[in-house]
């Protein structure tokens, strides 16, 4: 057969165009015709012994625009790229293919999408309240329970707000959990998830180890270092998880929106000289993929 | 086909039951040939959709929500269903035009 049909369809949308993925019954090439015009239904007609009867409708598709899929050859798995596509605009597509290279009879309807900012390729989600630790020695301008509203904002402001183990004569760790917002529920799979700590180092030396990357999720506790920060000047750390460390599984929402992060940095003590460790932002972003996989 | 100015009556139209084929389309009164399927084998171009067809009437429900909730919307206010659209155009590229 050269026939296909469309069996399912999803979205990942960006700041100006939106990825498309389509799964499709037989393994085929595909073209996405795509319109901002409203596709017209006609009436369609024929003659029977000198008499005009309906034969039914008819549909164009008009002032369109194709971009082929991502995928060599013919696949199960069609994924397209439609650019000049932003918030708040509808367009129309449509799917033509070739099986074996020869032209299939087949087309799909027309699906009609606005581009609503969700899903998003990726997420970014702040600090929203305290966690189960609050340990920081020092908040700048808040202190303990509310360091969180040092570390989230979306701009970072370097030592205006940040949390710091400053002048702790100690060598242990110091552990703040931040909580986050919800995530909305989404037709998408989480891909992976980051948490980025923007943090400096206060005198010292280079290799000293201060800080560890930490997440707290239903009573487990993940914590990834210790790891050296070399800069005076704040620079971003980022940590990404693939899976889940707590099942070792594709993060799910509910696992997301009840997870803690946070981090853990300590001051340590040389003979005549000594390192502390400042952050300034906190978050996590979240990679979103399409609910259609191979 | 033909077009007649009158319905006979129910008993001349029961007469020619198996013959002649009395009825009214749009309000004008016809007669035709007895309807019969044709006669031989079905034409290659015709025997030749038929995995096609038989596809299509089974796999509606193997389409996720989405792509039938398309299918719906276009047939709507024509005299297909989804389904039905959905049949025509796993067949053929007719009842569409791109411009």
């Amino acid at each position: 057969m050269n026939e296909f049909a469309v069996l399912d369809i999803g979205y990942l949308h960006y700041d100006n165009y939106i990825r498309v993925r389509v799964r499709s019954s037989t393994a085929v090439h595909l073209t996405c015709y795509f319109t901002d015009k409203t596709p017209v239904r006609h009436k369609a007609t024929r003659l029977v012994r000198g008499a005009t009867i309906s034969a039914g409708a008819y549909w164009c598709f008009v002032g369109y625009l194709q971009v082929e899929q991502d995928e060599a050859g013919d696949t199960l798995i069609h994924t397209f790229t439609v650019p000049d596509w932003s918030f708040g605009q509808v367009k129309w597509c449509l799917f033509q293919g070739t099986i074996s290279g020869v032209e299939s009879p087949s087309v799909s309807p027309y699906f009609k999408h606005a581009h609503n900012n969700w899903p998003v390729a990726s997420l970014i989600l702040r600090p929203g309240g305290q966690g189960v630790a609050c340990q920081i020695k020092f908040g700048t301008p808040y202190g303990c329970p509310n360091h969180w509203d040092n570390v989230n904002e979306a701009v970072p402001d370097e030592d205006a707000s940040q949390v710091a183990s400053f002048w702790i004569t100690t060598t242990f760790y110091q552990s703040d959990f931040y909580t986050f917002a919800n995530l909305p529920p989404a037709s998408a799979l989480i891909d992976r998830i980051t948490l980025t700590l923007r943090l400096r180092r206060q005198g010292g030396m280079a290799y000293v180890r201060l800080f560890y990357y930490q997440l707290y999720l239903a009573g487990s506790y993940d914590l990834t270092g210790p790891y050296a920060i070399g800069n005076i000047n704040y620079a971003d750390f980022t940590k990404a998880y693939v899976a889940n460390p707590f099942t070792s599984q594709r993060w799910t929402f509910s696992e997301v929106s009840a997870l803690q992060a946070g981090l853990a940095i300590r001051s340590y003590w040389g003979v005549g000289w000594s390192s502390y460790a400042l952050c300034t932002q906190v978050f996590l972003t979240i990679h979103f993929d399409f609910l259609i996989q191979p | 086909m033909a077009v007649i100015k009158k319905l006979p009556g129910l008993a001349i139209i029961n007469g020619f039951k198996g013959t002649l084929d009395f009825y009214v389309w749009n309000g004008i009164n016809c007669v035709r040939s007895w309807p019969r399927p044709p006669e031989g084998p079905r034409s290659p171009a015709v025997q030749a959709t038929w995995p096609a067809f038989s596809w299509a009437t089974k796999n509606w429900q193997s389409l996720s929500q989405e792509v039938q909730d398309a299918y719906r919307a276009m047939a709507a206010g024509t005299s297909l269903t989804g389904r039905d659209l959905f049949i025509k155009l796993y067949i053929t590229k007719k009842y569409t035009s791109l411009e």
